[in-house]
């Protein structure tokens, strides 16, 4: 088999959420010297692209994309585990993530940490109810490469923008790329309060990441 | 006989019930409240401090029911009795937690301004539905901090109608009170008629934050009335089947009674539920769909199963236009529960996924809740309407329209719709000249000529600012 067919048999598993076929097509495609990052990026990753358009297209449900993220997940930390220390692997940047202060809805937010961990990125989540000063302090820790805010209403919508004032004031605005989301955000609104990206949801996020990130 | 409809046998109710209790007992509800976690404790339950999670005894929820009332009274400021909140009583009113409007004018969306929410709430009180009024709009144009304040003295200011009013804290659902009080006149006047009810929404699934605590603790300690919604989304904050969805409501509502009758075991308590599912492809909740319904069911019948007065969400609808799918869903969730003797159906004037307010809508909703409760009214027989002395009068062949006994009995027997068309269809009509959102918009104009606003000192507005910014 060439490396496009290794890479159909994985993609195809990931759209059947089969775990087992995944695995297997993944430890053949090492196995036949096929380049781990190929496998990630264009198996795995692309395989997510293609069940976010499916779920666009109402033929995959939500529970069935997060199965999907799910497998992809595992299979890369088995990719990980197996090739650990060699430095092949790496990832496309650190996202830092949050649902605002006052908010506590999460369900979104845990969407898109799945999807963006299973699409080559590191992601820290904060979790829920966040203060912008917590966020100023794990940038200047844990120096990120994006940060990602979620309001589910209307009334904590603000809390977006004050995160943003609060990362301008500590001087590090220009070290973050900035992305925001949810139910009542737009991105009239993430233009106004001056965010680099917005995306609808947890598949389009991933798209915007890249966007912002400048990776192709 | 007022028809009536279940969707769980006792059996099934049975069964809800004791896996509510097991829940309650080996999984237990988060209260990251000091004050919450010394009630429960004082209740009976057992608490977990560095968990901070609180653990409900079978028995400490039966004492809890032992206190509760199967009928609370909701009284208005006209000075009339009170709406009898349990039994067979059903009720319609508005809810509006959204911030866009439909506007009436332009027909575009845009948010919704104090404006907004004065002429919604102008036109909740001369419309008969609703009966009640919940918060119908939250406005964009004051500081979210205080728009629950707002919202109150904007309520008080502009219906007599009784009202469900919203704090987002301690601070603010004392300022509602001390704003009724005002306009009460005392403390004591207000307990003794209560014309204002405090909705708590609780989290799902089993967590009470500190907004809930504080409000279900205030509002105990002054003796007044509270609308308790739990709103589960079955696949997302209760697992995806219905009848898990209906155990989780029930838990965290019984939990949460638990705890407003160890603060005072005479608290007017209503069990509400907004029990729904998430839509696994919009990834938003929806409450038009039939499980909305179906869910209602079954909150009000567990609410009945304990002797509660109960409530909920109804009468909603997903769509974002005043179309055939707002028809459809509105009817669909606004009947089931009033034939399950849903005591309290907020969901008039609110569509689009709980997004947007519209005055049309509500206009269209004080129709479709008509409807409903002529439906209720079932069909009556007895001496009057089933007496064989006109059929003699009238005789074989003869027509009725024309008898006096006709002219007495029309409108005791027949649904007489403000907004819905009827009549023949000529050829050369056009189909939209007389849709119903055109229907409706006439009738808005008629029926704002009816409102009077309430008597209220000259200085009130005053008095109730001053409250506000304390």
């Amino acid at each position: 088999m060439n490396t496009d067919e290794y890479l159909n048999k994985i993609i195809e598993g990931v759209i059947d959420q089969d775990e087992a076929v995944v695995a297997k097509s993944v430890e053949e495609a090492l196995n036949a010297g096929v380049d781990p990052m190929v496998i990630i990026n264009e198996g795995l990753t692309e395989s997510l692209k293609k069940v976010g358009d499916l779920f666009a297209e109402e033929i995959l449900f939500l529970p069935e994309l997060i199965g999907c993220g799910e497998i992809v997940t595992n299979v890369m930390k088995n990719i990980e585990a197996k090739l650990k220390g060699d430095a092949s692997i790496t990832k496309k940047g650190l996202m830092l993530i949050a649902t605002v202060k006052g908010d506590v809805h999460d369900i979104g937010k845990n969407l898109v940490v799945l999807l963006m961990g299973a699409s080559g990125y590191d992601v820290v989540d904060l979790g829920k109810d966040v203060p912008a000063s917590t966020i100023v302090d794990k940038i200047n820790e844990l120096k990120p490469d994006i940060i990602a805010l979620s309001a589910l209403l209307s009334t904590t919508m603000p809390g977006q923008k004050n995160t943003i004032q609060a990362i301008e004031e500590a001087g590090i605005r220009k070290k973050v790329k900035i992305m925001v989301g949810g139910a009542p955000v737009t991105r009239a609104w993430a233009e106004e309060i001056g965010a680099d990206g917005y995306a609808e949801d947890a598949s389009t996020a991933v798209k915007e990441a890249d966007r912002i990130m400048g990776i192709v | 006989m007022e028809p009536k409809l279940k969707i769980l046998s006792d059996r099934e109710m049975l069964d809800i019930d004791q896996a509510s209790r097991a829940l309650l007992w080996e999984v237990g509800t988060l209260a990251e409240n000091e004050e919450a976690m010394d009630l429960f404790e004082k209740a009976g339950a057992k608490v977990d401090r560095k968990k901070q999670l609180v653990r409900i005894p079978d028995h400490v929820i039966n004492e809890t029911l032992a206190m509760c009332s199967s009928f609370v009274r909701l009284y208005d400021r006209k000075g009339g009795e009170p709406l009898i909140i349990g039994g067979d009583h059903v009720y319609y009113g508005t809810v509006g937690i959204a911030t866009n409007v439909l506007d009436f004018e332009t027909n575009e969306y845009r948010q919704v301004l104090c404006d907004d929410l004065r002429d919604i709430v102008r036109l909740s009180d001369v419309l008969d539905p609703p009966d009640f009024i919940l918060v119908p709009a939250t406005p964009t144009d004051v500081p979210s901090s205080i728009v629950d304040v707002i919202e109150t003295k904007i309520l008080l200011t502009n219906t007599k109608k009784h009202f469900i009013a919203e704090a987002q804290n301690r601070e603010n659902c004392l300022k509602n009170i001390e704003m009724a009080v005002e306009v009460a006149g005392s403390l004591e006047a207000l307990q003794a008629r209560p014309f204002f009810s405090t909705l708590v929404t609780l989290s799902s699934p089993l967590h009470f934050r500190n907004d809930g605590v504080e409000l279900i603790v205030e509002c105990a300690k002054h003796g007044l009335p509270l609308f308790i919604e739990s709103g589960p989304m079955c696949g997302g904050t209760s697992p995806a089947t219905l009848a898990s969805t209906l155990v989780m409501a029930n838990a965290e509502l019984l939990s949460s009674f638990v705890l407003a009758k160890a603060v005072n075991p005479s608290v007017p308590l209503i069990y509400a539920s907004w029990a729904r599912i998430l839509d696994m492809r919009a990834a938003t909740c929806s409450h038009g769909g039939p499980e909305f319904g179906m869910l209602r069911i079954g909150t009000s019948q567990m609410a009945k199963y304990y002797g509660l007065p109960c409530g909920g969400g109804g009468i909603l609808a997903d769509t974002k236009s005043i179309d055939v799918q707002l028809g459809m869903e509105k009817m669909g969730t606004g009947l089931l529960p009033a034939l399950a003797d849903t005591n309290m159906i907020v969901g008039m004037g609110l569509f689009a996924d709980e997004n947007a307010i519209s005055l049309e809508t509500l206009i269209i909703d004080n129709e479709i809740a008509g409807w409903i409760k002529w439906v209720k009214k079932g069909i009556e027989v007895n001496d009057r309407t089933l007496n064989l002395s006109i059929f003699k009068e009238v005789g074989p062949g003869g027509d009725f329209i024309r008898a006096k006994h006709t002219r007495e009995n029309f409108k005791k027997e027949m649904f007489l719709p403000k907004v819905m068309d009827r009549g023949f269809l000529a050829l050369d009509k056009d189909p939209e000249a007389k849709s119903m959102r055109k229907r409706a918009r006439n009738y808005f104009y008629k029926v704002m000529e009816t409102y009077t606003p309430p008597e209220l000192p000259e200085d009130i507005d005053a008095k109730l600012d001053a409250i506000i910014n304390k």
